[in-house]
């Protein structure tokens, strides 16, 4: 198991996430795990987001416990985002941070496999 | 016939305005909670297609406007602050007195602008953006909505069904542009939705295509709008999804038991009934069984918990809110009357029954007493209601005067659930909001001397309310600066009110604070600290047969505690003749009694005061009181009544005995008489008086002070 060196990538996209951005998004956190991880994901500012990412984060979580490596989401939460993963039932309670969806969202602690 | 409907419109604005004055207070508190923005979208919006409806044409294009800005806060574009819960609060209060014209005037209308300009230079500044030009005129009606919200609104008030769908989008559906996620979005918006998202087939990262779609949804949908509509959220998608609806039958069995999770699995066509059965012998719990023998997934569970959760809510919603109904209080007030009636004449019945000494007449008699005294208790208790409702209120009143004010306060309610008579209610409304603007403004310190003290900077208003016995006691204490005795004694000596040489306790000193004009605040402010206030409260406590008092301690803060019967149409009292008229004692005052004769009562000469348990009372013949003339009985009989902090005598001619009673308004052409709260019918017709007892001892007690003082001056 490779740790890497141990620092943390820290990826900070901005605008709206959205279907354009999910292949982006992939390959950057997935060059992020292979270099060693842990990648931490910063919403700070994320403005919007859409399935097709939603789902790259489930896949990138599942990606770094396969694999044994880091996968963590930080920053605080735009209301619109909140807004999107409420509505679409990813989420149960209103999480206010990146590392309160962590705690909340579904298929994020391996339910559902 | 459209009056009725108009009637039944203003009813439910109001109802929906006091909803949102609710929601704005919470919002300022947190105001990212997106529940509660939309709580208040829906209310503004609600408001605004009804007025638009019944041709409130100022309403319906006023709303449409703050609605549009609200909207913007909703959809995260706008943060909410505290200047905007401000000007919507005062918009509130703009709607509402929009409210009372079919055509506003003019004055109101500019005042409907001024808010509106206001409105758009909150937005300029909240998005950073120079403000805009006048908005355009738009058909309130039409624009501002999406018709599938006015659709949800529409259908919000036709019966409710629930519904289970199943969507699962194909996993090109991205290919064609659609978002997925604002189709689950809009259908949650039809009505109350769980939704549970299936995210198991989402592969590692390394195996993911960012361009397929993994994840299908399942839903619970509690909505008034029919399948067409829900299918007809999904209508461009058809080709492009999996698409179940399935209408659930029985939410509950009728024992009011909550469905089954074996029942769930079984109508969602994952497990036989069979399956359930054998699992179910095992005696373990269902659902993890079935994961154990691979029978469902954890995340099919999860969905299916999610369901039976939702069905036990809105079965909770319809055992509150479902088996009320809505009664004008005009027809309870009829009913209570009738049920009034009902007690004289029953009063008559039984006197009747007992001067015939007839068996039969005397049984029936009986019986109808039980079931008349019961009818009484369930129509009084129709009138009840939790005193909470008019708590909000004073939510309002402590905002916006702390902020005027520049102190910060906060509110803090107990007892909310304490019901009480609806007209007591209303009627309390007024003397508690004096109450409370006189803590703010002469109780709480500003934060700076708070701060000096040692306190915390936040002031405390505790405002509760708890039964006790048949009354309510209602409190309102604050932890300010408390009430300063001295200097409510040199007050009063300044306004003659007392004498400087008496020596008053130190609770008949804060009675003074009742005296009116009376005020120790140094300045004037808007608020309060023109005496006018306290001595009001004190008339409109006593006008509902309860008492104030008043305790305090020096820096520490006050209270102030209302004593309130719990209704006011129906009293237990003590009937007694004077000079051959009947009058009522309120029960609950009276301590006791003592006989007296003449010669005694003429042997305490004119000071008129009298020793009862060891104690010197000061008493008043009630005959003397009401100028009745004829001769004084040989011997009479002293009411010890407990007022205003005191107790007195009250002399009678003759005890009768306990007297339930419905209590009849005086007409207005008696309202100014001292000493008498009402008028009741006895059971052979005539007319008794009901004492005020608060009153009588108020002129009492003012006749025995302006007796020491001439006796102190002529010393």
């Amino acid at each position: 198991m490779n740790e890497g060196d141990g620092s943390i990538i820290r990826l900070r996209p901005e605008g709206a996430l959205c279907i354009e951005r999910a292949a982006y998004l992939k390959s950057a956190i997935l060059e992020g795990l292979e270099k060693g991880g842990p990648v931490e994901l910063d919403f700070s500012a994320v403005e919007d987001i859409d399935l097709p990412c939603l789902q790259v984060l489930v896949a990138a979580r599942r990606e770094a416990m396969a694999t044994g490596r880091g996968f963590r989401l930080s920053g605080s939460l735009s209301q619109r985002v909140v807004r999107k993963i409420r509505a679409s039932g990813f989420v149960s309670s209103i999480p206010e941070s990146g590392a309160d969806l962590e705690k909340t969202l579904v298929g994020w602690l391996g339910e559902g496999k | 016939m459209i009056d009725k409907f108009k009637a039944t419109f203003l009813e439910e604005a109001m109802e929906l305005l006091g909803q949102l004055e609710e929601t704005l207070l919470e919002l300022e508190v947190s105001p990212t909670e997106p529940e509660l923005i939309n709580k208040a979208f829906r209310a503004m919006h609600t408001v605004k297609g009804s007025s638009a409806m019944f041709g409130y044409d100022a309403v319906s294009k006023f709303t449409h406007e703050v609605e549009t800005v609200l909207e913007r806060c909703r959809n995260g574009e706008l943060h909410i602050d505290r200047a905007f819960i401000g000007l919507s609060l005062r918009s509130r209060d703009h709607i509402r007195r929009l409210l009372d014209y079919d055509v506003p005037p003019e004055e109101l209308a500019a005042a409907g602008q001024g808010l509106l300009g206001e409105y758009r230079a909150w937005v300029a500044k909240a998005s950073g953006v120079e403000p805009e030009a006048p908005a355009p005129k738009v058909e309130a009606s039409q624009e501002g909505a999406s018709p599938r919200q006015k659709e949800a609104q529409r259908r919000e008030n036709q019966e409710a069904a629930t519904w289970r769908i199943f969507f699962r989008p194909s996993p090109s559906i991205f290919k064609d542009g659609t978002k997925v996620l604002n189709l689950v979005e809009e259908l949650a918006g039809l009505g109350e939705a769980s939704v549970y998202p299936h995210t198991e087939t989402i592969p590692l990262l390394s195996a993911l295509d960012p361009e397929t779609c993994y994840c299908s949804w399942d839903i619970v949908l509690t909505t008034g709008a029919d399948e067409n509509s829900i299918r007809d959220i999904f209508l461009f998608v058809e080709n492009s999804a999996e698409l179940q609806i399935a209408k659930i039958l029985r939410q509950a069995d009728d024992m009011g038991n909550t469905k089954k999770i074996g029942e769930i699995f079984v109508e969602r066509g994952l497990v036989s009934p069979e399956t359930i059965g054998s699992v179910l012998e095992g005696h373990k719990r269902l659902g993890e069984t079935l994961v154990e023998q691979k029978v469902v997934s954890t995340s099919q569970v999860a969905s299916a918990l999610l369901e039976q959760e939702h069905l036990k809510k809105m079965q909770e919603r319809r055992e509150t809110s479902g088996n009320s109904i809505r009664v004008a209080s005009e027809k309870l007030d009829g009913l209570v009357d009738l049920v009034g009636e009902l007690v004289t004449l029953q009063a008559r019945l039984s006197q009747t029954a007992l001067e015939r000494q007839e068996p039969i007449l005397g049984s029936i008699s009986e019986q109808f007493e039980r079931l008349i005294s019961q009818l009484r208790d369930n129509t009084m208790s129709i009138r009840m209601l939790p005193i909470g409702s008019t708590f909000n209120k004073f939510r309002r009143v402590v905002r916006d005067l702390s902020l005027e004010l520049g102190k910060e306060v906060e509110l803090v309610t107990e007892g909310a659930e304490t019901e009480l008579d609806k007209t007591v209610i209303e009627k309390l409304s007024d003397p508690l909001v004096h109450i409370i603007r006189n803590s703010l403004d002469h109780g709480i310190e500003s934060p700076e001397q708070r701060r000096a003290k040692g306190k915390s900077v936040p002031g405390t208003i505790r405002l509760a309310a708890r039964h006790s016995g048949a009354t309510v006691l209602i409190q309102v204490s604050d932890d300010g600066k408390g009430l300063d005795a001295e200097a409510i004694r040199l007050k009063g000596i300044e306004r003659g009110l007392i004498n400087a040489a008496q020596e008053l306790s130190q609770n008949e000193l804060f009675q003074l604070i009742f005296a009116p004009g009376f005020s120790t605040a140094e300045t004037v402010t808007t608020v309060s600290g023109r005496g006018v206030g306290m001595d009001v409260v004190r008339r409109e406590i006593d006008s509902l047969g309860g008492s104030v008092q008043l305790e305090s301690s020096l820096g520490k803060g006050m209270t102030v505690t209302l004593k309130i019967p719990l209704t006011l149409a129906i009293i237990e009292g003590l009937l007694v003749k004077v000079a051959g008229e009947f009058f009522v004692i309120p029960l609950s005052s009276v301590d006791g009694c003592i006989e007296i004769s003449r010669t005694e009562l003429e042997g305490l000469g004119e000071r008129r005061i009298f020793s009862y348990r060891s104690e010197f009372l000061p008493y008043t013949p009630l005959r003397q009181f009401f100028g009745s003339v004829g001769e004084e009985p040989a011997i009479s009989q002293i009411v010890i009544v407990q007022a205003l902090e005191s107790r007195i005598g009250l002399v009678v001619d003759q005890v009768i005995g306990d007297y339930q009673t419905v209590i009849k308004p005086l007409g207005r052409m008696f309202k100014n008489v001292e000493g008498l709260s009402g008028a009741t019918i006895l059971g052979d017709g005539t007319v008794a008086l009901i004492l005020d007892i608060n009153r009588l001892a108020q002129v009492v007690q003012r006749e025995a002070r302006n007796q020491a003082n001439a006796r102190s001056l002529q010393r």
